[in-house]
């Protein structure tokens, strides 16, 4: 039982949590999940994979079928009472302060349901038309089938859990995919400002992270 | 606590519950809900190390379990190894990201299976050689990270995790601050108020 021994184990077990500690918060900086991923997607943006969807205007597409540069995607369900409702006003809020660039073909916003069961074309479409009185440059779709649904949830970091009301509670936020179709960055919808800023940046082709820093 | 010292049913308990604990029911069920992932599985899982390490305190003198006690002692003087590397596992399996990641991720549920019950194990090793202070600050750490954590998810604005509820989390948030108050308590009350009564005043 030497003491030299116990120090060198007690500094190595220090040094290990410590850096358990680091790797598990990435640097102290992310406690959360949702922290982290949108962390994650500042640092080191993934590619969203090809991914297909039945759109309620136009019938099935694939994330490579839309053009424009910039997708604003979020996950609703038209069920919602609560956040998807937020949600609804802040992309109609974002139809208007982007109109230009929705106009010019550089942005489109993309509302993707995770309950394909209940939200058929129809159910989006009515969706929609509650927040909204225009349909430009704002796509709803649904992933076909329960694999899709996964991958799409998957690639975006999104979780889904039931709310126990029939309902569901889920990470809300708006996802910017850029030109490259890398999700570059997550933003939340009380930052409307940011969100607007995020997509003209990376419309423009500027350094998305010299604008977010 | 005495039968925990007692091998063979520290053995048998661990053979038995931990992997009753892993199987996919159980798991399943323990961590649906944040307050039973916190408080019902994790302490299951840090006793079931903690009855190990107890037992393997009172092996045979001469029996390879002991000299492996020996030697694993050797590093651990006064305690300070073990409940260093025990209080950095439970302090990261109780942040809401990591508690996400054990329901959501395999991998990191299987790791959490295996440090945990190690945490508790290294308590074991550790407590007895404590001086009376150091046990004292870990008492006092305890309570308040308990307090910590308990505020926090009690008083927190937003859903921390994303694979529970905001109910979940505002109903473990309270349990873990009764918890400390309890803990409290039940480390003060004896040299507060038990004791044998020598200074009776005749």
């Amino acid at each position: 039982m030497s003491a030299k021994r116990t120090t060198a184990a007690a500094a190595l077990a220090l040094a290990a949590g410590l850096a358990a500690a680091h790797t598990a918060t990435d640097g102290f900086e992310a406690y959360t999940l949702e922290s982290a991923r949108r962390l994650a997607a500042l640092r080191s943006p993934a590619p969203v994979p090809g991914l297909a969807l039945e759109l309620a205007d136009r019938g099935p597409a694939r994330l490579a079928d839309l053009r424009e540069p910039v997708l604003l995607v979020d996950f609703i369900y038209t069920g919602c009472p609560t956040y998807c409702a937020a949600l609804g006003s802040v992309y109609a809020r974002l139809q208007e302060r982007l109109a230009a660039e929705i106009a010019a073909g550089e942005v489109r916003l993309v509302s993707v349901t995770f309950d394909p069961a209940h939200d058929g074309p129809a159910e989006l479409r009515q969706y929609r038309s509650r927040h909204s009185a225009s349909a430009a440059g704002w796509d709803l779709g649904r992933p076909g089938r329960e694999p899709d649904l996964k991958r799409w949830l998957a690639a975006f970091g999104v979780v889904v859990i039931p709310d126990g009301l029939g309902g569901y509670a889920h990470n809300a936020a708006v996802h910017v995919v850029g030109p490259d179709r890398k999700l570059v960055a997550i933003l939340g919808l009380d930052d409307i400002d940011g969100i607007v800023k995020a997509a003209r940046e990376v419309s423009g082709g500027s350094e998305l992270h010299a604008a977010m820093r | 606590m005495r039968r925990c010292a007692d091998p063979a049913f520290a053995v048998l308990l661990a053979a038995g519950l931990w992997p009753a604990l892993a199987a996919p029911p159980l798991r399943a069920w323990l961590e649906s809900s944040m307050a039973l992932h916190m408080l019902v599985q994790l302490p299951l899982l840090g006793a079931i190390g903690f009855c190990l390490g107890r037992a393997w305190l009172q092996s045979r003198p001469g029996s390879a379990a002991a000299r492996a006690l020996a030697g694993t002692q050797s590093c651990n003087a006064g305690g300070v190894t073990g409940i260093l590397a025990a209080s950095f596992v439970m302090i990261l399996w109780m942040l809401p990201r990591l508690l996400d990641l054990a329901r959501l991720d395999a991998a990191a549920d299987a790791l959490k299976f295996l440090t945990v019950p190690a945490a508790g194990l290294a308590v074991a090793l550790s407590w007895p050689r404590l001086p009376a202070i150091a046990r004292a600050v870990v008492h006092l750490e305890v309570i308040a990270t308990l307090f910590r954590f308990g505020w926090g998810y009690l008083a927190a604005e937003e859903r921390l995790c994303l694979a529970y509820l905001a109910g979940d989390q505002q109903w473990t948030g309270e349990l873990l601050l009764w918890l400390g108050a309890a803990y409290a308590i039940a480390v003060t009350w004896r040299p507060m108020f038990g004791g044998a009564p020598r200074a009776r005043l005749a």
